[in-house]
């Protein structure tokens, strides 16, 4: 400790600035040392072997700049600190010669707090004196922060270079450090202490924690390594074995050309964290790439150009289509051309380019072959930290079957809609007949009886002529309503089929118009069928009727055609179950008519629906067929080309004739 | 011919009254079946034309009360075609005893022709 005041009496002018204190003279006694300090242009300090300082040479004591009493007596450990240079035994340490360029702490003795801290590179000399082992610490504190002034790089680059939050190290070109920051030297600090205690902890057996040395040595290896294979200006990292715990560290070199030499500026960070992430992260992927390969849908991903960068396997296996063929693709470059233009998909392409999320976003996707695929995509945006737009990533979806699926099921609903329609119409016309009828009993009668008083050919009787004429329109188109209601009951009884529509033929060929050939196959034998005959009759006059229509005013050709058949397919589509071995009526009406297009073929048999100019047809006709084939358990199918013509194709079960409706 | 023409419907009732009266009949109108059946006792008609839906008694019940009375007579049954719950009315008419059925609307040649016919006729149509 500081001597009082009284005892200081510095020796001058030799080299060496003590105290007169006991026990340290008889290093000076020979003059030895004291010349030995003399020499040194570099601060030195002296130890004794308790590791307490006994003097200073002249620019130490400049240096330092504190109370010689404050200096002498001190502990060496107080002031200045070596990462792993313990006091104890320290100055019996055998390799305590081969100990240069040391860096270490010099906590000086100034109350500034900005001046306390100063880094140092150290030489340590040992001094032999008879008995006694002195320790000679020469310091250079050049390349330290707070106090480098003037030297090489200023203060303040120093300072700026300690306020960094990365540890940065100043090399020379042999990857010799000969600046640490203060952030490197913290880090050396708590490495130590957290070493320690562990060392501690551990009885001092086990060493679990690198120490300072490790990590300065790690990071000279790496550092010498990159300078060796010039590895500049990127991230290198290094592993610093901690024996069990690892501790990743990063640095990268940047060269600097100072005065005409080459030196390093070395930052270095702790990347143990994002390491732990990066593996932690790796571990995710796996486990979304494990999922996205088990999945019934399939993920993908895109960068932030939209650009499809991944596509898990199960979309191969799901479409077929190699993911060669659409990565690195947008999906702008992958849908069909007609669907570029439609609003769906530009106000959903716009929400993509806006970064919004969407979900089950269905479309078609053109395949190299030229068939689509079609999909449902859900994706999510992707941002980094900074809110930079990554990509997409989201699922997707085949749903071809399940479009098909909805497609007949809306089918399935439109019929069943068409059906109860017609029933439902039947229904209303039945109920509103009768008054129609009613109403137009006086309006026929009434308009005759005046028309009769009328003049032949006056304006009067013209105008009454046509109130007649639409009231008997009316009344046609009443009685079809009429008839239509009436064959949802059905009265059946055996027939034999072949003279029903024989008698159907000759009640049609008295009215077809005779330029329209019509030609008929029917069996020549009788064919027993549990039917109510007078609407079979009812039946093949409308279709025939119909034909007659599509042809009109001009040449034609009507085919009928009735046979026997045991078609599965069509026995399929029946309402009812049927044996195998029960045989279908099949009977069919073409023309060479004009045709019908889709939609009109789609509407054919609803009530009241007509291509006729008004007053003409009454939208019947077809109905009624629809409705008897309906109340018989059969099918009707439409076949039609516009320009070429039309076949109406019937299916009725023969059905099972109780014994007393045998023929 | 003495005629009695029954029909809830007056425009109905009075068109086919006057059609009957150009063919040179006479007419009785009634516009329910119970005016129609007093009617009958009153006038004793040679021919009845009566509608078959109305209101207060259905036709079908006024041919069957006036069946009961006068076995021999003609009556002709006209409907706008009853749909209603399913029942063919004309069809009934003819079972409870309608000399001959005529769909609304019909023309005076209907009528006369029906009326023919119904003269015609040896004796009640399905009657019982």
């Amino acid at each position: 400790m500081a001597n009082s005041q009284d005892v200081l009496q510095p020796v001058q002018p030799a080299g060496a600035i003590r105290t007169h204190d006991s026990g340290c003279d008889e290093a000076f006694a020979d003059g030895a040392l004291e010349h030995f300090l003399s020499l040194c242009a570099l601060p030195a300090l002296v130890t004794d072997q308790h590791d307490t300082f006994i003097a200073v040479n002249a620019p130490a004591f400049h240096w330092i700049g504190a109370p010689l009493q404050e200096i002498i007596g001190s502990r060496r450990e107080d002031h200045l600190r070596v990462p792993g240079l313990e006091s104890a035994g320290i100055v019996a340490n055998p390799d305590i010669d081969l100990r240069q360029g040391l860096r270490g702490r010099l906590i000086t003795w100034s109350d500034d707090e900005a001046q306390r801290l100063v880094q140092v590179t150290l030489k340590i000399s040992r001094y032999q004196r008879g008995e006694a082992t002195y320790l000679i610490w020469l310091v250079q504190p050049l390349p330290s922060s707070a106090d480098l002034g003037a030297d090489a790089f200023g203060g303040l680059q120093a300072n700026l270079l300690d306020e960094l939050s990365f540890a940065v190290l100043l090399v020379d070109s042999d990857g010799r450090p000969f600046f640490r920051n203060k952030k490197w030297i913290r880090w050396l600090e708590d490495i130590e202490i957290d070493a320690a205690m562990l060392r501690e902890l551990s009885g001092g057996e086990v060493r679990l924690q690198p120490t300072g040395n490790h990590l300065e040595l790690a990071a000279s290896k790496t550092i010498q390594e990159a300078i060796g294979t010039g590895n500049y200006d990127q991230w290198i990292e290094f592993l610093v074995d901690g024996c069990g715990v690892d501790h990743w560290f990063e640095a990268n070199l940047r060269p600097i050309a100072w005065e005409g030499e080459i030196f390093f500026c070395v930052e270095i960070a702790d990347c143990t964290g994002r390491h732990e992430a990066q593996d932690e992260l790796r571990h995710s992927e796996q486990r979304f790439r494990d999922l996205a390969e088990i999945s019934s849908d399939w993920i993908w991903e895109t960068d932030a150009e939209l650009r499809l960068n991944y596509i898990s396997d199960r979309f191969y296996a799901i479409t077929g289509i190699a993911p060669e063929e659409i990565l690195g693709k947008t999906r702008l470059e992958l849908i069909p051309d007609e669907m570029r233009e439609t609003a769906l998909w530009t106000e959903h392409w716009a929400s993509v380019l806006a970064h919004q999320p969407f979900r089950n976003f269905q479309y078609a996707m053109k395949m190299h072959n030229g068939e689509k695929a079609n999909l449902s995509l859900s994706g999510k945006p992707m941002f980094d930290d900074t809110g930079g737009f990554l990509g997409y990533r989201g699922v997707g979806a085949e749903i071809t079957k399940l479009i098909e699926a909805e497609e007949s099921k809306r089918i399935f609903d439109q019929r069943v809609a068409h059906a109860q329609r017609l029933e439902a119409l039947g229904t209303l016309a039945g109920g509103i007949a009768h008054d129609i009828n009613n109403a137009l009993l006086p309006v026929i009668n009434m308009s005759k009886m005046v028309a009769k008083r009328l003049p032949e050919g006056s304006a009067d009787r013209e105008k009454l002529d046509i109130v007649m004429e639409a009231a008997n329109h009316c009344k046609v188109l009443v009685r079809s309503i009429l008839s239509f209601s009436r064959q949802q009951e059905v009265a059946k009884e055996a027939c034999d089929m072949t003279a029903v529509l024989r008698d159907a033929v000759g009640m049609l060929r008295s009215t077809i118009p005779s330029i329209i050939g019509l030609e008929t196959h029917l069996p020549s034998r009788p064919i027993r069928m549990a039917a109510d005959g007078s609407q079979i009759k009812q039946l093949l006059i409308n279709l025939t009727k119909n034909a007659a229509d599509a042809i009109g005013m001009q040449p034609g050709r009507i085919r009928i055609d009735c046979s026997l058949t045991k078609d599965d397919a069509v026995r399929k589509r029946l309402p009812i179950p049927l044996d195998n071995d029960t045989y279908l009526l099949r009977l069919s009406v073409t023309d060479n008519g004009q045709g019908m297009d889709d939609a009109t073929k789609q509407r054919v048999f609803e009530p009241f629906f007509t291509t006729k100019p008004p007053g003409e047809g009454t939208g019947l006709g077809l109905a009624i067929v629809h409705s008897v084939v309906k109340s018989h358990d059969g099918v009707v199918d439409v076949e039609s080309r516009v320009g070429e013509g039309t076949s109406f194709t019937i299916h009725l079960p023969l059905g099972t004739l109780p014994q007393e409706m045998e023929l | 011919m003495r005629v009695l023409l029954i029909d809830d419907d007056d425009r109905v009732r009075k068109t086919v009254a006057l059609m009957m009266r150009e063919l040179g009949h006479e007419v009785r109108e009634a516009d329910s079946g119970i005016t129609g059946l007093r009617l009958f006792h009153e006038e004793m008609p040679d021919l009845i034309i009566t509608d078959i839906i109305m209101p207060d008694m259905e036709g079908v019940e006024t041919i069957i009360e006036i069946r009961k009375m006068r076995p021999d007579i003609k009556i002709i049954a006209m409907s706008g075609g009853g749909r209603i719950r399913n029942t063919d009315f004309l069809k009934l008419a003819s079972a409870a005893g309608a000399t001959v059925t005529l769909n609304k609307p019909f023309d005076d040649e209907e009528l006369a022709a029906a009326i023919s016919q119904a003269s015609a006729a040896a004796g009640p149509v399905g009657a019982g």
